[in-house]
């Protein structure tokens, strides 16, 4: 899933702000748990995300996704991979 | 349709649309016949609540379920021919079996859980505002093969963002009846009245093959919204704009800090008046109560047992009603979550989350509303540590005895500038609590409470206009469960606790109660008796037994130490301020020995022990209550009261070594 432009793909919480990525996956050793609940949160595969707010010393993150703002924290949020994309791509 | 409730170890079978087994008045198991059960399913911040309040009105029941923290809602539908009962599941975001509210939920929808038989319907609650993730959890309840129909809220807030959803289409596409409703205000309600009384012919939603992964059940509501959904052209920009200040890195903390200074400021102080005016009532009736009846065990029974202590219940609602209210309000507003959020990464360091901040915060005036409070914090180990550590945090009531023993002991000197030792003091004791909450917590996180695997998420709601109604219901719910579930325990406790202090009676010398005579009553009781008992246990921590007995007596509530102190010293008054009470407890000296009775040492580890004990039978019964279990409560008390034992012994022990040492030495 990653092999397509390695480049460009980069951990969730490493992100800009106001710079829309889409999700590619998560990291295998992520509990299939959380990744479940994020996945039925908004965060899967193909979806837009958007990185909106950052707490003080840099952990919560809150993200737009589907039109929604969801906090993650970085131990999570580091877990689950993105790409950046272009504007063509972008909604 | 059979069920299976399992009741004190026995099973009953029965059919579940006809009788439904309740607790009755005496405790005994009644069966009553009962309509319909349909139950309310949905996501946090739906609007659930909204349509519940508006089906039900005021007549709500909320218990726990047995076992768990997990609290259960019903209510009657309001105005209908038939008798039909609405149940309001906990919000959830999916069926987890990891996570109490929704394993649950689930076991409710499928008929696998004992106390609740299986609803006979559902009304799904799809939040507008998130067609797409409301879409994903119905396809998880529909699952459960139920009769339902959807409540679409917000639907207000698609419109106004540019967006449409075709409700037939969307009603075709599930199978099932779709009602748009305006929460707040009022539209779509009367239809959906009439509906729900109708519930058991609301068709089961067509669902052409199972969905069991998160991606099948996105690309189900991908389908289904592609033919009914246009979604907004734009975000929420007024909530954008106030997010942009709240959430800012560096006006978001100020605005922070104001809000739970002002929700501070109104608990700690705007309740006292109104509480004092509780008191103030219940004493007066105490008083009267007193005038109309002969003496005796009965009078003084009524009066400073049963009255003081319904006093003693009573005056914990202002605090209570004026937190619950504020918490209600910012979280309807939606900002609670924003301070969760902007809280989270202090309070995630010491294994806690953002919420348990103002559950803390609240601890500061009383543990009481502070356990409460962490009802608001979603996961479930995380609310039982923020319980576990919120009675370390200095509450009021420990004030008058910080206070009086301050000035009394320690000298009034000038350190540097305006601030003296007694402030320096006072200051101390507050941070050994706060610092003793934050190392508890982490210790508890390492040790006894793991967290779960479920992820930690926050969602923040678009900014919403409050509606009064609700947020006034919410708290009133909050108060009546403190009194009924928490007064429960705490009144038979309080009659006990005056029941060991008074019995038993020691004749009174004269037709007027003195100090003398108070002082010699005290000592005779089952509490002096317990007192001298348990003097070689507090010895090593400097305590006689009449700091024993004032130990005892403080589990009614903290302050309540400073007036029996008085009491069993023989000094009329029993106000700490006082200048004389203050000298009286330098002064006094045992009648036998003419050593002094309280000394600096055992005054620092009075202070001590006070610091972390769980002197508080109100704090215990909230806990039983919130955690549904006297395990953690008597977990709490154990290892508060061994923390505060040990240190009182250590205080003591230096304090006396030092002031020896400089005694030889000068």
């Amino acid at each position: 899933m990653f092999t397509n432009d390695p480049g460009s793909v980069y951990p969730l919480d490493e992100m800009d702000e106001r710079e829309p990525s889409v999700v590619c996956g998560y990291d295998d050793e992520f509990p299939v748990e959380r990744r479940e609940r994020f996945e039925d949160m908004g965060l899967l595969a193909g979806e837009t995300v958007r990185r909106l707010h950052t707490a003080a010393l840099g952990d919560p993150i809150a993200f737009g996704v589907r039109g929604s703002v969801l906090c993650l924290r970085r131990e999570d949020a580091r877990h689950i991979r993105v790409r950046r994309v272009g504007s063509k791509d972008a909604r | 349709m059979r069920a299976t409730s399992g009741c004190a170890g026995w099973v009953v079978k029965m059919p579940v649309e006809s009788v439904v087994l309740e607790k009755g008045e005496s405790g005994v198991l009644v069966t009553r016949p009962l309509g319909l059960t349909v139950a309310l399913a949905g996501s946090p911040n739906s609007g659930k609540t909204t349509i519940f309040n508006a089906l039900t009105g005021m007549r709500q029941k909320v218990a726990n379920y047995p076992g768990v923290t997990v609290e259960e809602k019903s209510g009657w539908l309001r105005g209908g021919s038939t008798r039909v009962r609405l149940l309001d599941l906990p919000g959830i975001y999916g069926f987890s079996s990891m996570n109490p509210d929704e394993a649950i939920t689930q076991k409710i929808l499928s008929g696998e859980y004992g106390h609740e038989p299986r609803p006979g319907a559902v009304l799904f609650v799809l939040d507008g505002s998130s067609p797409h993730r409301s879409l994903g959890l119905l396809a998880s309840v529909a699952r459960e093969g139920m009769p339902m129909a959807v409540a679409v809220t917000m639907y207000d807030e698609i419109a106004a963002r540019g967006g449409r959803l075709d409700i037939n289409r969307l009603s075709r596409a599930l199978g099932t009846p779709v009602f748009p409703i305006i929460g707040h205000r009022g539209i779509g309600i009367e239809g959906l009245k009439h509906s729900v009384a109708d519930a058991a012919a609301w068709p089961v939603p067509r669902l052409q093959r199972v969905r069991t992964t998160a991606a099948q059940r996105a690309s189900w509501s991908q389908d289904v919204l592609s033919a009914c959904y246009t979604p907004p052209s734009h975000d929420d920009r007024l909530s954008r704009m106030i997010d942009r200040v709240v959430l800012h890195p560096v006006s978001g903390p100020a605005v922070f800090l104001a809000v739970m200074a002002f929700l501070f400021q109104a608990i700690f102080a705007w309740a006292v008046p109104v509480m004092d005016a509780f008191s103030g009532a219940f004493e007066r009736f105490g008083e009267w109560t007193g005038s109309v009846m002969a003496q005796g065990p009965l009078r003084d029974m009524l009066v400073h047992g049963v009255i003081e202590g319904a006093g003693g219940v009573l005056v914990f609602m202002p605090q209570i009603m004026i937190l619950f209210f504020l918490i209600n309000l910012l979280e309807a507003v939606g900002y609670m979550a924003r301070a969760a959020f902007l809280a989270d990464r202090l309070m995630g360091w010491v294994g806690l989350q953002g919420r348990s901040f103002v559950a803390l915060l609240s601890c500061h005036a009383c543990a009481v509303p502070g356990i409460m409070a962490t009802r608001t914090i979603p996961s479930p180990s995380d609310r039982i540590k923020t319980m576990l550590v919120a009675p370390f945090m200095t509450c009021s009531a420990r004030i008058p005895v910080y206070t009086l023993l301050i000035a009394a002991f320690i000298p009034d000197i000038n350190i540097w500038g305006p601030f003296g030792l007694q402030g320096l003091v006072l200051l101390g004791l507050y941070a050994a609590g706060a610092l003793t909450a934050i190392l508890s917590a982490l210790l508890l996180s390492k040790t006894v409470i793991r967290g779960s695997l479920l992820p930690f998420y926050i969602e923040l709601p678009p900014y919403r206009w409050p509606t009064m109604k609700n947020v006034v219901l919410a708290m009133w719910t909050r108060a009546k469960i403190f009194v009924s579930k928490a007064g429960r325990v705490i009144l038979p406790l309080s009659v006990l606790l005056w029941g060991l202090l008074s019995f038993p009676m020691t004749p009174a010398a004269g037709p007027d109660d003195g100090a003398i005579t108070q002082s010699r009553r005290i000592q005779g009781s089952f509490a002096g008796r317990l007192g001298r008992a348990l003097e070689p246990v507090f010895a090593p921590a400097g305590f006689d037994w009449r700091i024993n007995i004032g130990i005892v007596a403080s589990l009614g509530a903290r302050e309540v130490v400073v007036s029996t102190l008085a009491q069993i010293y023989g000094i009329e008054a029993q106000d700490g301020e006082d200048k004389t009470f203050v000298e009286a407890l330098r002064s006094a000296r045992d009648p036998e020995t003419g050593r002094a009775l309280m000394t600096l040492p055992t005054a620092l580890s009075l202070m001590t022990f006070f610091v972390f004990a769980l002197q508080c039978i109100s704090t215990l019964a909230i806990m039983r209550r919130e955690t549904n279990t006297w395990r953690w409560p008597a977990l709490a008390f154990g290892y508060m009261f061994t923390l505060a034992y040990a240190m009182s012994v250590v205080v003591y022990q230096t304090a006396v070594f030092i002031g020896g040492a400089s005694a030889a030495g000068g």
